[in-house]
């Protein structure tokens, strides 16, 4: 038996049925819009689904930044936009809300009363279910872009850390403006001189990817940034000793805690072994954990012959423009002094490039979908209740109250469906996180704040498709234009 | 009935026709040609046989209409749930050719409000709202929200509207028409049809309208409701000055009677002490 069937049985007096014939075709355009969007929908999360997973599969590694259009910087601002201005907006729906809420319960005779009783006379369990699944993805997504964007640069704020960098004004000086952590290399005895000809201490490091394991795990990462610093600034900044080593299997290395290696375990880096002296815990990287570890060790048996990534300039903070000028003049045009917040945002906006766009696409395709079910589920629910709708036109109601009482009616299925969309992000959440490792991605009040902002978007949109039901439901209307 | 709030001196609504044609665009005609001069504060019954056009004359004056009751049509039936709507309005489905024709109105209907207009006219589309607000309704079917309760019915409107319900008049109503406590606190889809019936009237009476208009509203009532429903109705009509329009097949206490035949208006009898009883 079907709903309707049920309906008209428990309830005599409506007469709540699906459209006639005639009635369909008057709404035909919706109808044609509403497919439209479902094919719309199905074609970007079809065309992009591809994409979208070779690029999540890709982030466990250094991919190369391709996304630089001007869809994709798009994309991102959208991404950070819906995390910074999400919770704000779920703060303003909640007071909205609950203004709303007090007001009817305050009046219970009133016209918002009236416009809530006429809205909820039929079950909206499936529609809030349906749309806290749509927003708990949301929610998962957009805390996916932020785990994998920041998380990425937790080995340089470390390293920053140790060397007791000022984030803004200590130089740091590399080969290029390319990217951290990818093979760019110095000419180290020049910068050197640089820095010490104009009263500087240069503190040269290596920032490359490796690969670490711990040996009784099932599952590793797939990468390792590692960042090796001279031994006396690791031991002066974390009071630990690196001291010289004869054998490459007595290295010693900082991790991250999510290896799983105790202190004073061993762990395998570049297929050698390596003892852990400190475990540090960071935010996680996608499918990453950072290693720090000695220069003179890692020249040694980690990159042998492998010139330094770049170099720290201490005692010359805020010299950067008068550093990038020397380098420029006497080694390569290519060099580039900059602060450790500028080497740190160029890593960023690549990781924002490789993680953003496709998280994006993910979020929109599912929106798109998702747009297209809450139209056909609100242009359902007015059809089916258009008798409904029509008395009361017929008493003399407006149409803009009845369109009114729906929106709101809308907003506040939206408003509830965001506690229980949290079951559903934190499945997503550890969906990921069991699928990529070291990921520990969190549902957070920015991430909960960007699904009820794509959700809210998305009913606001589609109440366009109602409010035409209702206009088209109007029968006074069009007699009023006739006559 | 006593009250403080309604003038009838000032508050009355007359509905005037003036060849008033509503055809179908397959060319068949609904009404053909209908003027009528329905004065402030009049009690008139629409009478005729089934098709004559008495409903859609009703609405049209009121200046509703609702679509006409249609048998589904062969696959149509298989539609006629809430999961195939979706699906049929994406595949926008075509069963069988059109059975039903929308229809073309043609000529004049207006309005004169004494209260608003000063005794003059009030003219479609503009004060559409205003006039709605003074039009009782109470169609055929009583359409009522079986999730509601019966009292939920009746208020509901005015309360949208956001008009004051003069609740001294309405318990009058509620006791004119036999709705008890009980019965208002039931849900409107476990009341009786005669019950459905007296809650739409109820409806139409929340917001003291100027004007009422009833398509067969004793049509589900017994004998006895019957007759207490023509006397609330007569004497909405001669104590608050309302002008009511009955489409009926019953006797009615109406001052005035019009007959209809396929679309026309073929008779048009008026009782002589209308005028005389209320000086209009």
């Amino acid at each position: 038996m079907t709903q309707v069937a049920k309906l008209r049985t428990k309830h005599a007096a409506i007469r709540e049925i699906a459209p006639t014939r005639q009635e369909l075709r008057r709404f035909s355009r919706t109808a044609k819009i509403m497919a439209g969007i479902a094919i719309a929908g199905g074609v970007l999360a079809g065309g992009t689904t591809h994409q979208a997973q070779d690029a999540f599969e890709k982030i466990g590694y250094t991919p190369t930044p391709s996304v630089n259009s001007t869809g994709a910087e798009a994309l991102i601002t959208l991404t950070d936009d819906l995390r910074e201005y999400g919770p704000p907006v779920l703060g303003i729906g909640m007071v909205a809300g609950g203004a709303l809420w007090l007001s009817r319960r305050r009046n219970p005779n009133g016209q918002l009363a009236a416009e809530y009783a006429i809205t909820h006379q039929t079950s909206r369990r499936g529609r809030r279910i349906f749309y806290a699944g749509v927003m708990g993805l949301v929610v998962g997504a957009s805390g996916l872009g932020f785990a994998a964007s920041e998380g990425a640069n937790a080995p340089i704020k470390a390293m920053a850390d140790m060397v007791g960098a000022d984030e803004n004004t200590t130089p740091l000086i590399t080969g290029s403006e390319v990217l951290p952590l990818n093979t760019t290399t110095i000419d180290y005895p020049k910068v050197s001189a640089i820095i010490k000809k104009d009263g500087g201490t240069p503190v040269p490091f290596i920032a490359a990817l490796g690969h670490v394991k711990n040996p009784d795990a099932t599952r590793n990462p797939s990468t390792a940034p590692t960042i090796l610093l001279p031994s006396a600034v690791i031991e002066q900044s974390l009071g630990i000793s690196m001291p010289e080593i004869q054998n490459c299997d007595d290295m010693s290395i900082v991790v991250g805690d999510q290896l799983g290696v105790p202190e004073g375990g061993t762990a395998i880096i570049n297929d050698k072994k390596a003892t852990v002296v400190k475990t540090v815990h960071q935010m996680p990287g996608l499918d990453r954990v950072g290693v720090i570890g000695s220069l003179e060790q890692g020249e040694k048996c980690l990159y042998p012959g492998l010139p330094m990534s770049g170099a720290l300039a201490l005692g010359l903070d805020g010299k950067q423009a008068m550093l990038q000028q020397q380098v420029r003049e006497q080694i390569d045009l290519v060099y580039k002094a900059d602060s450790f917040a500028g080497f740190e945002q160029r890593y960023k906006e690549f990781w924002d490039h490789s993680v953003k766009p496709p998280q994006m696409i993910l979020i929109l395709s599912s929106l798109a979908l998702g747009s297209s079910a809450i139209a056909g589920m609100q242009t359902s629910e007015i059809l089916t209740r258009r008798k409904n709708i029509g008395m009361l036109l017929s008493q003399g109601v407006d149409k803009k109250v009845i369109k009114r009482s729906y929106n709101i009616a809308a907003h506040g299925d939206t408003l509830l469906a965001t506690t229980p969309s949290l079951i559903a992000a934190v499945a997503l959440a550890d969906l990921y996180n069991s699928a990529q490792f070291g990921i520990a991605e969190a549902v957070n009040i920015s991430s909960v704040g960007a699904g009820y902002t794509a959700l809210f978007a998305t009913t606001l949109g589609t109440s366009w498709f109602r409010n035409r039901m209702i206009n088209k439901i109007d029968r006074a209307a069009e007699l009023r234009s006739s006559v | 009935m006593t009250h403080t709030e309604y003038d009838p001196s000032t508050h009355r609504l007359g509905i005037h026709s003036k060849h008033l044609s509503v055809t179908t665009t397959t060319g068949e005609t609904l009404l053909d040609d209908i003027t009528l001069n329905i004065r402030q504060g009049e009690f008139v019954a629409i009478h005729g046989q089934s098709g004559a056009g008495k409903s859609l004359l009703a609405t049209a004056l009121c200046g509703i209409r609702f679509t006409e009751k249609r048998e589904p049509l062969g696959v149509e039936k298989l539609l006629r749930s809430k999961i195939a709507t979706a699906a049929a309005l994406l595949l926008h489905l075509h069963t069988e050719k059109e059975a039903e024709s929308p229809v073309r109105y043609q000529g004049d209907v207006t309005y004169s409000l004494s209260e608003q207009t000063g005794h003059g006219r009030v003219s479609l589309p503009h004060d559409y709202n205003i006039l709605r607000r003074n039009i009782g309704f109470v169609p055929q079917e009583p359409l009522l929200d079986g999730n509601l309760t019966a009292e939920d019915n009746i208020l509901i409107p005015s309360r949208l509207k956001q008009i004051p319900v003069n609740h001294e008049i309405l318990e009058e109503v509620f006791r004119q028409l036999d709705l008890s406590e009980e019965t208002r606190q039931k849900k409107a889809g476990k009341l009786s049809g005669g019950q459905k019936s007296r809650v739409a009237i109820a409806r139409a009476l929340a917001a003291t309208p100027n004007a009422l208009v009833l398509d067969e509203p004793t049509a589900n009532l017994n004998p006895e409701l019957k007759d207490e429903t023509n006397q609330m109705l007569e004497s909405l009509n001669r104590q608050l000055g309302m002008t009511v329009i009955a489409v009926t097949h019953e006797d009615t206490l109406a001052t005035r009677r019009i007959e209809m035949s396929r679309g026309r208006v073929v008779s048009d009898s008026s009782k002589a002490d209308f005028y005389s009883r209320n000086s209009l």
